[in-house]
């Protein structure tokens, strides 16, 4: 068999992503505590942030001085888990959804096709912000879990929708007639039959979701939506404020939208290349996933 | 036939409802948090959800006060300028993604024999897997540092269309093309395009004849779900360029800000009006699809 480049590259980029999300913010150059440095030193001069990109920062800085490189590495591993989360979530009621509506009809098939429906009648990020302007949801102090909840669910049809296609399509093997025949109880169906025959796609699928979640973070990131509750203080003619006190990468772009007006795109374009080196390691390994398990198919 | 229509406009009109029902919970928080003074409490305000969904369903049946926006204006003109000025992007992006598209996915399937596979099914796959912010950021990027005699944020003249246009049909085409590239293959090889081969009929009508007139239909399903994604990328676009069309007046109707307070200038009737548009879009987008690979099938 040919080598699989693929499928070895997004290992590859994801196994370095994951290291450096977990050993990353204990390097040595790597600001922990995420410090508004606004002036310093260099050369004798003193130097008014953001700062150029220099040694001693090697993305540059904002312009309240938090070092780029470590407020990326620092926020890699939240962004990660918010994304495995909402893919997990997804996956976890679009799966179960498709296998009970492959038969096309019931009321599982009903609620997903209404659910469908709902969901794509409007764009999913605008669906998304939506619900997340809700005040209970706005104001509650377990924000993100509510967030990482609307962003599971408006994509949760399609999974079902996918899953559903499939199931169709294989209950008309030969093989499931000889299962229903044995008298074999649905659930063992599923765990037996539908299951082992589904997961290979179900991987592939997860990798490619993985990447679309990531983009709804960083588009949710450009329209300064954030995921997290922050913390609202007050602000100017007695009205509140939030202030963002998460380091994600959707808030770091959302951090740093005000400087797109002065044509400044230094900082916002870090936190945008890190979710595109993170999609596309997600991207090469569905693909190559994809292609190993289709491999895997022909050998046998 | 005409049960499946009844139960596909029930459907409809259930999510609508629910629609309705989301949009209509009030914004405005219901009170503060014991003891912090200022920060607001996202509690469930009963009483004030009820009232506005009467008030909302007297003004509709037409014996309440009509629908206002938040600058006073009636809702008709704003929702229909609105869309006006979305509506020529979306279908041009639309209808250049299917055509260049199928275009690049012929040249992507056709280097896919040789060597330089990666200038074409390579090349659109790393476009389309990157995220659409990245392509508009470093355009604008790009041209307020290095081609500001494009204007960017342009509200009239020929760069309010082609400068959106561009950017809303750059991932269509990407995608389109991937779609065709694949659709091609599984085409390419059977039995008839080879009886096709066999009596000695060209290679160039067998493949636009056979194989991608019947590969189309295929390509047709995405028409909806493509429509969809660009009038989702259509918002960060308008959004960058400051340029108010129908996904950026929806947004804006959200009244989500992060400063001064959320919800004040909430506008619930707006926010419908635009969701039973964009429904109609996505049935237009359908029709569409349906239509066109109707077309194709009964050749």
């Amino acid at each position: 068999m040919k080598k699989n480049i693929l499928l070895w590259t997004g290992a590859a980029l994801l196994a370095f992503l994951l290291l450096a999300a977990a050993a990353g913010p204990y390097l040595p150059f790597i600001d922990r505590n995420l410090e508004e440095v606004r002036f310093r030193m260099e050369n004798g001069h003193l130097i008014k942030a953001p700062y150029e990109i220099s040694w001693r920062s090697p993305l540059g800085s904002s312009k309240f001085g938090v070092d780029n490189l470590s407020r990326i590495v620092v926020g890699a591993r939240e962004t990660l888990a918010i994304v495995f989360g909402v893919s997990l979530l997804r996956y976890a009621l679009g799966v179960p959804l498709g296998l009970l509506a492959g038969r096309r009809k019931g009321f599982s098939h009903l609620l997903l096709v209404w659910l469908n429906r709902l969901f794509s009648s409007m764009p999913a990020l605008l669906m998304t912000v939506l619900l997340a302007a809700v005040p209970f949801f706005l104001f509650s102090p377990g924000r993100l879990y509510w967030m990482i909840g609307i962003m599971a669910l408006v994509e949760t049809g399609r999974v079902g929708y996918i899953v559903q296609q499939h199931t169709a399509a294989l209950s008309q093997e030969s093989y499931m007639e000889a299962g229903r025949a044995l008298g074999l109880r649905r659930l063992r169906m599923f765990k037996a039959y539908y299951i082992p025959a589904l997961l290979p796609d179900l991987i592939v699928n997860f990798c490619l979701d993985l990447g679309k979640v990531l983009i709804l973070i960083g588009q949710l990131g450009v329209l300064t939506v954030y995921l997290n509750p922050g913390s609202a203080e007050a602000g100017l003619n007695n009205e509140f404020e939030f202030v963002n006190t998460a380091h994600d990468w959707g808030s770091m772009i959302s951090d740093q939208i005000p400087d797109l007006n002065v044509g400044r795109f230094g900082s916002i374009l870090v936190p945008v290349f890190a979710i595109v080196y993170a999609v596309l390691a997600f991207n090469f390994l569905g693909e190559g996933l994809r292609r190993h398990f289709n491999g895997i198919g022909r050998v046998k | 036939m005409f049960k499946s229509l009844l139960k596909s406009l029930a459907i409809s009109l259930s999510v609508l409802i629910v629609i309705c029902l989301i949009v209509l919970i009030p914004r405005q928080p219901a009170g503060v948090v014991p003891g912090s003074g200022l920060i607001p409490a996202g509690w469930f305000d009963w009483p004030a959800y009820r009232a506005g969904v009467s008030a909302f369903a007297h003004s509709l049946l037409g014996d309440g006060p009509p629908f206002r926006t938040r600058y006073d204006e009636p809702l008709l003109p704003v929702i229909w300028a609105a869309l006006r000025k979305s509506l020529l992007v979306l279908f041009a992006a639309l209808l250049a993604g299917f055509l260049l598209g199928t275009l690049k996915g012929i040249f992507d399937y056709k280097m896919s024999r040789g060597r330089l596979n990666f200038l074409g099914g390579g090349s659109t796959w790393l476009i389309q897997s990157a995220p659409d912010f990245l392509v508009l950021l470093l355009a604008q990027w790009f041209i307020i540092h290095h081609a500001n005699h494009i204007r960017f944020y342009a509200h009239e003249g020929i760069y309010a269309f082609i400068v959106p246009f561009i950017l809303a049909s750059i991932y269509p085409v990407f995608y389109v093309a991937r779609i065709t590239a694949a659709s091609i293959a599984t085409e390419d090889g059977r039995m008839y395009i080879r009886t096709a081969q066999a009596k000695g009929m060209p290679n160039r009508i067998v493949f636009y004849r056979h194989i991608l007139s019947n590969s189309m239909p295929r390509v047709l399903t995405h028409f909806a779900p493509l429509g969809v994604y660009i009038l989702s990328s259509l918002l960060l676009i308008e959004y960058l360029r400051n340029f108010v069309g129908a996904p950026l007046r929806m947004f804006q109707a959200f009244d989500y800000q992060k400063m001064m307070g959320t919800g004040d200038n909430y506008e619930p009737a707006l926010i419908i009006g635009l969701a039973v548009c964009f429904m109609v879009l996505v049935h237009i987008f359908e029709l569409i699809g349906y239509l066109a690979k109707k077309r194709y099938a009964s050749r």
